[in-house]
């Protein structure tokens, strides 16, 4: 048994470490502060629209596989998204249309939606064929534009994994001017979805918005323990660069380890 | 057994086992770790196979109540469309599944249909994407400026005649695309890293729990 990416192993440990330290901290009662972030507070608001037009909203869901490093991370935030906004849209009798080109993301928002609406007392606001499957990037943004036609959905939710469609179905959104709420942690189409949306969620912020959502203490310890982990790789690049600045090559053998 | 165990600690044990086993690969050169996290993997990319047949159940049952009803909306002839949907799906899976799909028939009508349909497509999102680009790139608010000046900048400094007619913009060019640019782009991709790192550790641990079943938990 030989040990490889030691200083990886190192950083994931300490990671791990720090989350259960902070997550047993706020079990015991210590509060955690989130600064705000208006994308989210503005769910409700999204909603609301929707429920006075008398209309669906929708959660078009692109981008990468679920079971790829970068994308499924942020497909499992938007389907958190997903899942605590059934609790405002059960209340206001909305109906949440789910557009994806991701075949596993059929049954995972199909469930999210069935026991989200179930829970509130409201199953009659889903089925299945509220998920509408694409078999592209680029038929999404043409189903979309037909669904809005038909739907008039008044609120989007564009979280979560963005590809190279996001501007074209920004546009779509747009045309039919409907309330938009976006956010990704795809770096090249983060600035699309600030210039298009009403609010947006920028880069890591979407994989916080499960803890801000849900308001839980344990969840907000998270993002702290973060935070932590974030200032020690901030701390680690400056002593790096100094370091190799100074001719210390060694720095960069021992974090390559 | 009661349902939150089916529905939700019993995938969250599996995860928590198949994530540590397959995370454990990139650190310890094992045979037998290799073994179970190649398998777990196999185990994934067949189970997201089987689920990919959840996508033509899904165009089914979205499009049969509209060729059902003959109906006309959101276009004129809806029920064509969504008709004809439903043939070339069936037709793919049946060519699929008895021809293969290297066959020459199953290539022929992926050529033939699929590829310049899958290109008229793209052509119409592109204009989508233009116009949505003029949209975006309007100045009606700080952040607009901040995104399109800079933008116009680099547009101009990656045209040849940009820094021929306007020499200034080379080091400017530079000073954007390489101090600028590459240090936010490092800084976006710590910042995500972080994110990814600590949700799939919420996930796997089964504190983020919005996807999940909550009932009696």
């Amino acid at each position: 048994m030989v040990i490889q990416n030691l200083f990886a192993l190192i950083l994931v440990v300490t990671s791990i470490a720090v989350l259960w330290y902070n997550y047993w901290w706020a079990s015991k009662g210590h509060k955690f502060f989130i600064r705000k972030l208006p994308a989210l507070d503005a769910i409700s608001e999204a909603l609301s629209r929707c429920a006075e037009l008398g209309v669906p909203a929708y959660f078009p869901m692109s981008g990468g596989p679920v079971e790829q490093a970068q994308s499924g991370p942020s497909h499992l935030a938007a389907l958190s998204i997903m899942g605590y906004a059934t609790k405002p849209a059960s209340e206001m009798g909305v109906k949440i249309l789910v557009g994806t080109v991701q075949p596993p993301l059929i049954a995972m928002s199909d469930d999210v939606l069935t026991e989200g609406y179930r829970i509130n007392g409201a199953p009659e606001l889903h089925k299945l064929e509220d998920v509408m499957y694409y078999p592209g990037q680029m038929q999404i943004v043409a189903g979309s534009d037909s669904l809005f036609k038909q739907y008039k959905m008044a609120s989007t939710f564009m979280l979560g994994s963005w590809w190279a469609d996001t501007p074209a179905m920004c546009e779509v959104v747009k045309r039919h001017d409907s309330f938009l709420i976006g956010g990704t942690e795809y770096i090249e189409n983060v600035s699309y979805l600030v210039a298009f949306s009403d609010y947006a969620l920028v880069f890591e912020e979407i994989y916080a918005a499960g803890a801000y959502i849900s308001d839980d203490e344990k969840l907000k310890s998270s993002i702290f323990s973060e935070d932590i982990i974030k200032m020690i790789v901030i701390a680690l690049t400056i002593v790096g660069a100094i370091a190799v600045s100074a001719g210390m090559r060694d720095f960069l053998k021992w974090i390559a380890m | 057994m009661s349902t939150v165990l089916l529905r939700r600690n019993i995938p969250l044990w599996l995860s928590i086992i198949a994530a540590t086993i397959i995370a454990l690969r990139s650190f310890i050169i094992d045979p037998s770790i290799s073994y179970w996290a190649g398998l777990l993997t196999t185990w994934g990319t067949v189970v997201v196979a089987i689920i990919s047949g959840l996508g033509v159940v899904n165009l089914i049952l979205f499009h049969t109540p509209k060729i059902r009803s003959m109906q006309n909306k959101p276009v004129v002839g809806q029920w064509f469309y969504s008709a004809s949907t439903i043939i070339f799906t069936v037709l793919f899976v049946v060519i699929g599944l008895t021809q293969l799909p290297t066959s020459s028939m199953y290539l022929w009508w992926y050529n033939v249909w699929v590829n310049p349909i899958a290109g008229l497509i793209s052509f119409i999102s592109a204009y989508f994407s233009l116009t949505g680009t003029y949209r975006a790139f309007k100045i009606r608010t700080l952040e607009g400026a901040a995104l399109v000046i800079p933008a116009l900048l680099i547009f101009l400094y990656d045209c040849p005649l940009g820094p021929y007619l306007f020499p200034f913009l080379g080091p400017i060019g530079v000073i954007l695309f390489g101090t600028i640019g590459g240090s936010m782009m490092r800084s976006a991709i710590v910042a995500i890293g972080m994110g990814m790192i600590y949700i799939s550790l919420r996930t796997i641990f089964g504190m983020e729990r919005g996807y999940m079943y909550e009932e009696g938990a």
